[in-house]
C-alpha cells in the first residue's frame, strides 16, 4: 500500500499536548464526549425535577427533599414549602438548552463527528486539526458561562430554550440586568446567550472543518457514493449547520444588545409597560427574533437527527448483515430533508400572528418533509426484511430507533396540519413529538453509535449484557414517559405549566402525569446503567480486536484504538461500504479488500 | 388536603414498576430466545395503540368541539389519525415480523438486495399522493379559521364589514391576566376597530378573566399584550391565537355548543410561556344559552359598573357572572 | 460476537433499580409543616410622609423599601435583626414567638385567639374567621398567594422583587383601597389603622389591581374569596402584632436609658412599660403596665398580646359597621353626564389634587407610602383605576382617601357636598375621553385640538 496518510501535524509528546490541548481528532472527539455524557446527567436530573413537578404540583419539593436531605437546608424559605414557579420556568429552560446545545448536538456531531468522519474516510486527521482543537475549546466558555448561570443574581435563563422576546429581551431603561419581565430573564439569561453564541461558534468551526476534511481528504478511491451514511449524514449536517448558525449567531447577538446595550431589536415601537417600569420607546419587532431563531432551530431539529440516521444505517448492516437497501434514495432523502428543512421554519409559528397566508407555505413544505423521512423508514424496514439479526446493544438501540422514528415523524404530521396545529400548538402534543425525535430517536441512534464504536474509541467493549439490559428498560420506559404526552396534549394540555390541577378540563388527565412521572424517574435511573457501564468498560471492558463487528467501512481498517495518523498504511478502497452477503461463502468484503 | 404522599398504590406508580420488570424478564429471556425482542418491541407497540384506544374511550380526547369551524378540524384530525395509525400499524408491523422472522446467525447468507428501483417509487409516490392531498384538504379550513373568505362580517385588514359582527371584544393579555373589553353591543361597531382596540370608549364593559357569548353569536376578538407574548387558547373553541406586543391579532368564533339548553364554561388557558405565573392565566368563556340570558347578564354587569350606590349585601361588587 | 452475560449482573442490577424506585416512597415533608419565619426585614415607622420624595422606582431585583432613601430623608428605620444584639430583648422575642404560635397557628393550622381566650375568639368568630374558613383560606393562599406575598404576609415571595408595584406588604396592617369611613371605636378611641371593610378584601381579590401584578381571582368562587379574605386579616394581624413588639423593643430612646441608669433594678419594667407605652394606647396606660408588672414572672407579652389582638379585631369589626356614607347621585342615573358637572369637577380637581397628580397624573411626582416603598399617585388620563372603575369606588378614594399612600380625603366643603363628590366623580370619569370633555375643560386638560394620541401609552 502507500505511504502513511497525513496528518498535518505530529504526534504530541507531552501530556497537555496529548490529552487536554490535542489537535488529534480523536482525542477531540473523546473530549466531546466526555462533556456530553457529563451533560446528560445534569440535563437528565433537570428533567426528573420538572416532571416531579408536573406529576405531584403540590408535593414535589417535598419528595426531593427527603430524596436529597442535603438540598432541604438550601430551599429558600420563601418559598413556603412548594417549589417557586419562577424556579420551575428555568428547570425546564436549562434542561431543554443543556440536552439540546450540549449533550445532543456535541454527542452527535463533536464527538461522533471529529471522531468518525477522518477515519471513515481513511484520512489521518482532520483539514484543520488547529481550528479543530479551537472548536472544542470554545465550548469551554459556553460550558462555564451554563453553569455559572445557575449561580447569578436571579438565577439561570428561564423564559424557555426558544428565548421568545419581550420575555427575554426586556430590559428597563435604565440598563440593569435584571429583567423588568421575569425574575429568570436576567443575568442568567445573559450568560445564557453568551453562551449559545461561543457553542454556536464552535460548532459553526467544525462544521466547516468537516465539510472541507471531507471533501478533500478522501482516500483514494473513496469516490463520494462509495462513503458510508455516516459520513454523508455528517457532511449534510455541517452543510446545514453552517448555513443555518450565522442567523443564529446574529439573533442572540440582537438579543445580547437588546438586553445589554439599549437597542431596540425585539421592542415594538410603543415599548412595553411592566407596572411601574417601562422599557421606553422601541423600535423593532418581536416576531424578527423567532423568524432568526426558527431559521435556525428548525435545521437544527435536523442536526440532531440526521446523523444519527447515518449511524444507525452503518449499526444496522453491520448487525444484520445484509447490504443497505437504497444507499442513494437514502443520501438523495437525506439532502432533500436538509435542502426542505430550510423553508419550513414558519410551521412553528402558526400561531404567532404571522400572516396566515404566510402559513399556507410553509404547511406545504412541511407537509413534504415528511416524504423523505417516509422514504428512509421503508428503506431501513426493507434492510431488515428477512436478513440475520445480532441483537447487539448497538444492535437494539438502532432497531429502537427506527420503531420510534415513525411515531415521531407521524406525529409531526398533526402539527404540519395548520387547522390541527391551532390546538396542538404549544401542548404536550408538541413536547411528547419532540421527544420522539430527540430522545427516542437521536438519543437511541447516539446509544447505538456509542455501543458500536466503542471498542474503536477505547480499545475495550462496552459490556454487552448491560447494554441489552439498559436498552430494554429504556426502550419500555421512554415509551411510558414520552407517549403518554400524546394524550394530554390531544386533550389540550399547555405545555410548561407548573400546576395542572389549577385547570378543572385538566384534572382528569392528572393521573397521567403522575405516571410520567414515575416511568421518568426510572428511565433517568435506568441510565445509570449505561453510565455505569461507559465508565466501568474504560477499565473493565473486554478487550476489541480491530474488526469485532467484521464490518466493512475503513475505520475497521486502523488499529483499536488508532494511534497517532490513525491508519498504519493510508487504505486505498475499491468498493462501496455496504458489501455483506456477496455469495454463499462470503460473508461481506472491506472497503479495501481485494476479490470477488 | 388532597394527597399527602406519592399514592403506592395507585396505578400510575405500579404500572410503570411492572413494566420494568417485564423489560427485565424480556431481557433475560432473550439469551436463550432472541426472539424476545420481537416480543417487546411488538408488545411494547400494541401496548402504544391500546393505551391511545383506551384514553379515547376514558375520555381522555379532544374537548367536545363548540366552535362553528371546530368540526372541520375535528374531521381532519381523525383523517390524519386514520392515516398515520395505518402506517404505523404497516410499519411497526413489518418491523416486528422482521425480529420474529430473522434468520439465525449461523444460517446461510440473506439475499444481497442493494435496492429494488420500482418500490422506492412506490413508496415515494403513494406517501407523496397522501401528504399532498392533506395538504390540500386543510387550506380552506386553515382560511375559514384565520378569518380570510368572503364573510362579510371579517376580514383580514380588519378596518371593513366590521358592522356585522355581533360581539367585538378586545382581550389584553397581562402578567398574569386577561383583561377583557366589550364594545356596547346596543351601540353601532366601530368604523375603525383597531383605534377602539387601542382606546376604551367610556360605554365600554370591562371584565377580568371572562368572555361572555351565546349560541351563534358572531364573536370578533382583538387581541392585545403590552408585556410579553401570550396566547389565547381555549380548548373547545379550537382557537389559539398568540398575542404579539405591538400589535393588535385578530380572531374570530362563533360558540355552537352541543348541548345550548344550559350555560357552558369553557376554561381559557395561556399557551406561550410568559413568566413564572404562565399557568396561572386560567380564564373562562361562558356561553350563555340564548341571547336574551346573554343581554341579562350584560345589562346587570353594564349596571354594576356604572354603579354609583353603595351596595346592600355584605359582599358584592363587581361584574360577575350570572 | 456477544459475550455470555452473567446472570449475577442481572440480579444485581435490577434488585438495585428496585431498591431505588422504592426508596422516596415514604412519608415526606409537606408544607402543612411550614412554620412562619422570623422577620428580618426593616420595620419602617413613617410618622410623617418626607418632604423629599424617592429618586425612583426600586429597579427589578432589588427590593422594594431601600433603607438608604428613607434614612437620607429622616425616616427611621428598624432592623428586627439587630434584635439579637440587644440582650434583654431576646427574651422578650422569644415570648413573642410562642404567643404567635399560640393565637395564630402555622400555615398549616392557622387560627385567631388560643384556645384560652374565648373573648377573642368570639371576635373573630364574629368577623367570621373560623378554623376550617382559614385552613381553606391558608391552603389557597400558599397556593396561589404565597410566590408574591411570602408566607407570612411580608410582600417577599419568590416573584417579588421583579414586581413593580411590589406586592403589598399585609404586616403593617395598612390598606389602600377601603370604603370604611372615619370613625372612632366604641370605646372612644382611634383605631391603630384605617381598616379596610372585608368586602373591600374580597373585591380586590375578585377584579385585582389593575395595572398592577395583583391578578384576578373571581374563578375561585365567593366561598373560598372569603376564605382568602379571612386569612389576609389572620396573617395581617399576626404581622402587625409582630412589628408592634419588634417596634417597642428596638425603640429605645435617650429617656428610657436614662430611667435604666436611675434604677437598675427596675431595668425590666421600665423598658417593658416604655415599649408597651409606645405601641398602643391603652384604657388607663399606667395602671395596666403596673398591674401587667405584677402578675409577670419574666419577660412575657401574653397579656399584652392578648390586648392587641383583641384590639385589632375590635377595629376591623367596627370598620366592617361604618361604611362610607355615599349621597345619592344628584343628576339623572339614565343622562350622559351634564357638562355643567364636569366643569364643577374640574375646578374641584385644579383646587385639591393636581398638588400631587400633577397635569392630571400624567408628570406626577414619586411619593413614599406608608411601608416605604415608592408609589406614584395615578395618571388619570390612562383610565386605569387600581382601586376600580366604578364610580362608586371612584367616590370612596375621594370621601376617604388612600391612607398609607397620604392621600388625603377631597374637601367637599359644606354646603353641597355630596354634589360636590360627584362633580368629582364625574369629571374623573370623563377625564380620559378627551371627546367627552366639555370644550373648556378639554383645552386645558389636552391642549386646543383632540389629540387622539393621548391616553394610549401602555
Amino acid at each position: 500500500m502507500s505511504e502513511h496518510p497525513t496528518t498535518g501535524h505530529h504526534a504530541p509528546t507531552g501530556f497537555l499536548s496529548k490529552y487536554v490541548f490535542s489537535r488529534d481528532h480523536k482525542v477531540i472527539g473523546i473530549q466531546f464526549m466526555f462533556s456530553a455524557v457529563i451533560f446528560l446527567l445534569l440535563g437528565g436530573a433537570l428533567a426528573l425535577a420538572v416532571r416531579l413537578q408536573v406529576g405531584y404540583p403540590e408535593e414535589a419539593l417535598g419528595i426531593l427533599t427527603k430524596a436529597f436531605p442535603f438540598i432541604g437546608s438550601r430551599v429558600p424559605p420563601e418559598w413556603g414549602g412548594r417549589m417557586s414557579p419562577e424556579f420551575y420556568t428555568m428547570l425546564f429552560t436549562m434542561h431543554a438548552t443543556v440536552m439540546i446545545f450540549f449533550v445532543i448536538i456535541p454527542w452527535l456531531t463533536g464527538a461522533f463527528g471529529n471522531y468518525l468522519i477522518p477515519l471513515m474516510i481513511g484520512a489521518g486527521d482532520m483539514a484543520f486539526p488547529t481550528l479543530n482543537m479551537l472548536s472544542y475549546w470554545l465550548m469551554w466558555p459556553g460550558f462555564i458561562c451554563i453553569m455559572a448561570s445557575f449561580f447569578v443574581d436571579g438565577g439561570a435563563s428561564g423564559v424557555g430554550w426558544t428565548a421568545y422576546p419581550t420575555i427575554s429581551s426586556a430590559a428597563t431603561a435604565h440598563g440593569e440586568l435584571a429583567s423588568p419581565a421575569a425574575r429568570h430573564a436576567g443575568a442568567g439569561h445573559v450568560l445564557w446567550l453568551v453562551s449559545l453564541l461561543f457553542v454556536g461558534v464552535s460548532s459553526l468551526m467544525g462544521s466547516v472543518n468537516y465539510i472541507t476534511t471531507v471533501t478533500h481528504c478522501r482516500a483514494p478511491g473513496l469516490s463520494l457514493w462509495r462513503m458510508p451514511l455516516t459520513v454523508w449524514s455528517l457532511f449534510i449536517t455541517a452543510i446545514l449547520q453552517s448555513v443555518a448558525l450565522p442567523p443564529l449567531t446574529v439573533a442572540l447577538m440582537m438579543q445580547l444588545l437588546d438586553k445589554t446595550a439599549g437597542t431596540n431589536f425585539f421592542l415594538p415601537p410603543g415599548g412595553l409597560g411592566f407596572g411601574n417600569w417601562s422599557t421606553g420607546p422601541g423600535g423593532g419587532q418581536p416576531l424578527l427574533w423567532q423568524h432568526l431563531f426558527w431559521f435556525y432551530s428548525h435545521p437544527a431539529v435536523y442536526i440532531m437527527i440526521l446523523p444519527a440516521m447515518g449511524m444507525v444505517s452503518d449499526v444496522m448492516v453491520a448487525f444484520c448483515r445484509k447490504p443497505l437497501f437504497g444507499y442513494r434514495p437514502m443520501v438523495f432523502s437525506m439532502a432533500a430533508i436538509a435542502g426542505l428543512g430550510f423553508i419550513v421554519w414558519g410551521h412553528h409559528m402558526f400561531q404567532s400572528g404571522m400572516d396566515p397566508r404566510l402559513g399556507t407555505g410553509f404547511m406545504l413544505a412541511t407537509i413534504m418533509i415528511a416524504l423523505p423521512s417516509a422514504v428512509k423508514t421503508f428503506n431501513w424496514l426493507a434492510t431488515l426484511w428477512g436478513s440475520k439479526i445480532y441483537f447487539s446493544a448497538a444492535m437494539l438501540n438502532a432497531l429502537g430507533f427506527v420503531s420510534m422514528f415513525v411515531i415521531g415523524g407521524l406525529s409531526g404530521i398533526f402539527m404540519a396540519a395548520t387547522p390541527v396545529d391551532v390546538v396542538f400548538h404549544d401542548t404536550y402534543f408538541i413536547v411528547a413529538h419532540i421527544h420522539y425525535v430527540l430522545f427516542l430517536s437521536s438519543l437511541f441512534g447516539i446509544y447505538a453509535a456509542t455501543y458500536y464504536w466503542y471498542p474503536k474509541m477505547f480499545g475495550r467493549h462496552m459490556s454487552e449484557g448491560l447494554g441489552q439490559l439498559h436498552f430494554a428498560l429504556t426502550f419500555i420506559l421512554a415509551n411510558c414517559t414520552f407517549y403518554p404526552m400524546h394524550i394530554l396534549g390531544i386533550g389540550g394540555h399547555p405545555r410548561r405549566y407548573y400546576d395542572p390541577t389549577l385547570y378543572e378540563f385538566l384534572q382528569p388527565f392528572q393521573p397521567l402525569n403522575r405516571f410520567m412521572t414515575v416511568s421518568a424517574v426510572l428511565l433517568g435511573l435506568s441510565q445509570l446503567i449505561f453510565l455505569a457501564n461507559f465508565f466501568g468498560s474504560l477499565v473493565f471492558g473486554r478487550r476489541a480486536s480491530t474488526n469485532p463487528w467484521n464490518a466493512n467501512t475503513l475505520e475497521w481498517e486502523a488499529p483499536s484504538p488508532p494511534p497517532h495518523g490513525n491508519f498504519e498504511n493510508a487504505p486505498v478502497v475499491v468498493r462501496g461500504p455496504y458489501e455483506y452477503a456477496i455469495s454463499g461463502s462470503t460473508d461481506h468484503l472491506t472497503q479495501t479488500a481485494s476479490g470477488a | 388536603m388532597s394527597n399527602l404522599f406519592i399514592n403506592t398504590s395507585e396505578w400510575p406508580f405500579y404500572i410503570p414498576i411492572a413494566l420494568s420488570i417485564f423489560a427485565v424478564l424480556m431481557f433475560a429471556l432473550s439469551k436463550a430466545w432472541p426472539r424476545a425482542w420481537s416480543i417487546l418491541f411488538g408488545s411494547t407497540l400494541l401496548a402504544v395503540l391500546a393505551g391511545t384506544m383506551v384514553a379515547a374511550w376514558a375520555g381522555l380526547w379532544l374537548p367536545a368541539n363548540g366552535a362553528s369551524f371546530g368540526g372541520e378540524v375535528d374531521l381532519l384530525f381523525n383523517l390524519i389519525l386514520v392515516l398515520t395509525t395505518f402506517f404505523f400499524i404497516l410499519t411497526e408491523a413489518i418491523l416486528v415480523w422482521s425480529l420474529w422472522n430473522h434468520k439465525p446467525p449461523e444460517g446461510k447468507s440473506p439475499s444481497a438486495i442493494h435496492g429494488d428501483h420500482r418500490l422506492e417509487l412506490a413508496w415515494t409516490i403513494v406517501p407523496a399522493l397522501l401528504l399532498a392531498g392533506i395538504a390540500v384538504v386543510q387550506m380552506p379550513t386553515w382560511a375559514r379559521m384565520k378569518g380570510a373568505g368572503n364573510e362579510s362580517w371579517l376580514s383580514t385588514r380588519y378596518e371593513v364589514g366590521s358592522d356585522k359582527a355581533d360581539l367585538l371584544v378586545c382581550v389584553h393579555g397581562r402578567q398574569w391576566e386577561w383583561r377583557v373589553r366589550y364594545h356596547d353591543p346596543t351601540l353601532p361597531m366601530p368604523t375603525r376597530p383597531l383605534d377602539w382596540a387601542a382606546k376604551a370608549e367610556p360605554t365600554d364593559l370591562h371584565a377580568v378573566n371572562e368572555i361572555h357569548a351565546y349560541p351563534g353569536a358572531k364573536v370578533r376578538l382583538l387581541l392585545r399584550t403590552h408585556d410579553v407574548i401570550h396566547s389565547f387558547f381555549v380548548p373547545q373553541l379550537r382557537i389559539k391565537q398568540d398575542m404579539l406586543p405591538g400589535r393588535t391579532t385578530p380572531a374570530w368564533f362563533i360558540p355552537t355548543p352541543a348541548d345550548s339548553s344550559r350555560e357552558n364554561r369553557w376554561e381559557i388557558a395561556c399557551a406561550e410561556l410568559c413568566g413564572g405565573n404562565h399557568y396561572r392565566m386560567r380564564g373562562q368563556v361562558v356561553i350563555h344559552p340564548d341571547k336574551s340570558a346573554f343581554d341579562a347578564w350584560y345589562a346587570s354587569s353594564a349596571g354594576e359598573q356604572s354603579r354609583r350606590k353603595r351596595s346592600e349585601k355584605a359582599v358584592a361588587s363587581a361584574p360577575k357572572a350570572s | 460476537m456477544p459475550k455470555p452475560f452473567p446472570t449475577t449482573v442481572l440480579v444485581l442490577a435490577s434488585g438495585f433499580l428496585l431498591i431505588m424506585a422504592s426508596s422516596g416512597c415514604g412519608r415526606v415533608e409537606l408544607n402543612d409543616e411550614l412554620e412562619y419565619p422570623d422577620r428580618t426585614s426593616p420595620v419602617v415607622l413613617m410618622e410623617k410622609h418626607p418632604d423629599q420624595g424617592p429618586p425612583g422606582f426600586p429597579p427589578p431585583g432589588k427590593p422594594p423599601v431601600s433603607v438608604d432613601w428613607l434614612v437620607a430623608r429622616g425616616v427611621s428605620v428598624l432592623d428586627p435583626s439587630s434584635i439579637t444584639t440587644v440582650a434583654w430583648a431576646s427574651g422578650w422575642m422569644a415570648a413573642l414567638k410562642e404567643e404567635s404560635g399560640r393565637h395564630f397557628g402555622n400555615p398549616g393550622k392557622p387560627r385567631v385567639g388560643a384556645t384560652d381566650t374565648p373573648s377573642i375568639a368570639a371576635l373573630s368568630a364574629e368577623l367570621g374567621m373560623d378554623e376550617t374558613k382559614l385552613a381553606e383560606g391558608s391552603r389557597l393562599y400558599r397556593r396561589l398567594c404565597v410566590q408574591c406575598h411570602g408566607v407570612t404576609g411580608d410582600g417577599l415571595g419568590a416573584a417579588s422583587l421583579w414586581l413593580s408595584p411590589a406586592p403589598r406588604d399585609l404586616r403593617t396592617g395598612d390598606f389602600k383601597f377601603i370604603s370604611a369611613a372615619e370613625h372612632k371605636l366604641p370605646t372612644g378611641f382611634q383605631p391603630l389603622k384605617a381598616r379596610p371593610r372585608t368586602e373591600d378584601l374580597v373585591k380586590t381579590l375578585r377584579v385585582g389591581l389593575e395595572g398592577t401584578s395583583m391578578p384576578s381571582f373571581a374563578l375561585l368562587g365567593d366561598g373560598p374569596l372569603e376564605s382568602l379574605a379571612a386569612y389576609v386579616i389572620n396573617l395581617s394581624c399576626r404581622g402587625e402584632l409582630e412589628q408592634a413588639v419588634i417596634t417597642g423593643v428596638l425603640r429605645q430612646d435617650k429617656e428610657t436609658s436614662q430611667a435604666v441608669a436611675k434604677n437598675p433594678a427596675q431595668e425590666e419594667v421600665i423598658r417593658y412599660k416604655r415599649m408597651l407605652s409606645t405601641t398602643l394606647e391603652w384604657e388607663d396606660p399606667e395602671a395596666d403596665v403596673d398591674d401587667f408588672m405584677a402578675k409577670l414572672p419574666s419577660p412575657s407579652i401574653k397579656l399584652y398580646a392578648e390586648k392587641y389582638i383583641d384590639r385589632m379585631l375590635r377595629e376591623y369589626i367596627a370598620a366592617n359597621k361604618n361604611p362610607i356614607p355615599v349621597p345619592a347621585y344628584p343628576y339623572s342615573e339614565d343622562k350622559p353626564i351634564p357638562p355643567a358637572s364636569i366643569i364643577a369637577g374640574h375646578a374641584l380637581f385644579k383646587a385639591q389634587c393636581v398638588n400631587c397628580h400633577a397635569d392630571y397624573g400624567r408628570q406626577s411626582d414619586l411619593r413614599f407610602e406608608v411601608w416605604g416603598s415608592v408609589v406614584r399617585p395615578a395618571n388619570l388620563t390612562l383610565s386605569r383605576y387600581k382601586g376600580g372603575r366604578r364610580p362608586i369606588d371612584i367616590y370612596y378614594r375621594i370621601a376617604r382617601g388612600i391612607p398609607p399612600c397620604a392621600m388625603p380625603k377631597a374637601n367637599l366643603g359644606d354646603s353641597a357636598p355630596a354634589k360636590a363628590g360627584w362633580d368629582l366623580v364625574n369629571f374623573l370619569m370623563a377625564l380620559p375621553h378627551p371627546e367627552h370633555l366639555p370644550d373648556e375643560v378639554r383645552a386645558q386638560v389636552y391642549g386646543g385640538s383632540l389629540s387622539k394620541k393621548s391616553g394610549t401609552t401602555p
